[in-house]
């Protein structure tokens, strides 16, 4: 953690709250009475220190391939779906009318340049990009984050040494 | 047995890659955006797998580029040019869109991260001359889309569930996705109506994708059967 919080605090911090989240677990309280049954309550409990290390190992995965995945998935989605082009001013379509626009169909099995709104409608102050592009990663690069993170749950499983 | 300093090099290696903390640091104004591009394109991949060719919509002309809202918008809004999908199925029109706000039965506005809409209300609703927000009745799917490095939040069930209680009985389809996960939120989500437990949905567990396109695929089917 250490490590990391040197590098980038927020992302530090993201894992750190993921670990102090804790988790649920049944405690069974024995009967003191023999007829009756064990008592079962929920109890949250914090992580022991190796399923701490799994949680980090989760967060850095959700961020450092998850991510790129996502955006790999969404492109190449994007990219098996067609632009439609209007045509409406060869073929007179009226812009007020609620039939569907004609359109030509263009780009089918073409990666799109997709991009993420930053700077919104209703956004006062218009500081930064106004939009971002969703850029897809190498699988390559993505593999090795992959192997990356399987290597570090190798290293800190502890069960096994 | 491993030392210190394989695991120093570990995490150095994780973190120094092209895809470590520089990458994070790009990406995380974005990753709940990028997040529901993700749903959106299993949505059009339902349509996909229905035999049909989605097509890519923007409100203002040919979406290149394909811009996703950063904050929940009208459906009408020409402050940019916003993209969306259409598809045809057995002749009925259906589009996908991300980010819109719908009136529920209240009156009151909801946004839903990922929806497929019926989309002869959804060109209503664009008509310059009767601009509005659609209707909880022309709303076929919703679903709310988190992603999330931890454990989810309850919240985020609870409220997902009223929002889907207040879009009315027509809605066929609604569900919290997440890459992550919330063992009580998937009790929650059990009694029938209730929003469906998307969880883990990623890329890195196919047969999740797969439980999430077939789930679209039929109702769609069901819906649009002569």
């Amino acid at each position: 953690m250490k490590k990391l919080g040197a590098r980038d605090e927020a992302l530090a911090a993201q894992v750190q709250a993921a670990i102090d989240a804790g988790k649920d677990v049944s405690e069974t309280e024995p009967a003191i009475d023999r007829r009756k049954k064990a008592r079962v309550y929920r109890k949250t409990v914090p992580f022991s220190h190796e399923e701490a290390l799994q949680i980090a190992l989760d967060a850095l995965q959700a961020y450092f391939v998850e991510q790129p995945l996502f955006v790999a998935a969404a492109a190449d989605s994007l990219a098996k779906a067609a632009i439609g082009v209007p045509t409406h001013r060869r073929s007179g379509y009226q812009a007020n009318s609620e039939e569907p626009e004609p359109v030509s169909l263009e780009g089918q099995g073409v990666e799109k340049a997709v991009e993420i709104e930053m700077q919104t409608e209703t956004q006062l102050s218009k500081t930064g990009e106004e939009t971002i592009p969703l850029k897809r990663m190498a699988q390559e690069q993505i593999d090795d984050q992959r192997h990356h993170i399987a290597d570090l749950r190798k290293l800190t499983n502890f069960a096994q040494e | 047995m491993a030392t210190l300093q394989d695991l120093e090099n570990a995490i150095d290696a994780l973190l120094n890659h092209p895809l470590g903390i520089g990458q994070y640091q790009l990406v995380r104004r974005a990753e709940e955006k990028a997040y529901e591009a993700y749903v959106f394109g299993l949505c059009l991949r339902a349509a996909r797998e229905l035999g049909v060719i989605p097509v890519l919509r923007g409100i203002t002309g040919a979406p290149t580029p394909f811009v996703f809202r950063g904050a929940p918008g009208q459906i009408h809004s020409r402050g940019r040019n916003y993209g969306y999908a259409e598809f045809t199925l057995n002749g009925q029109e259906f589009e996908i869109h991300a980010g819109v706000e719908f009136r529920g039965t209240s009156g009151m506005t909801h946004e839903l991260d990922v929806c497929i809409m019926r989309a002869s209300d959804a060109r209503a609703c664009r008509n310059p001359q009767s601009l509005d927000d659609p209707h909880a009745a022309s709303l076929v799917g919703g679903w709310e889309c988190k992603f999330y490095a931890g454990n989810l939040q309850k919240g985020l069930g609870r409220a997902f569930v009223g929002l889907i209680d207040d879009m009315g009985s027509n809605v066929r389809l609604s569900g919290l996705c997440s890459n992550s996960v919330h063992p009580q939120l998937r009790d929650y989500f059990q009694p029938q109506r209730r929003p469906h437990p998307h969880f883990h949905l990623t890329p890195l567990e196919p047969s999740n994708e797969d439980i999430f396109v077939n789930q679209i695929k039929g109702e769609l089917k069901k819906m649009t059967a002569a």
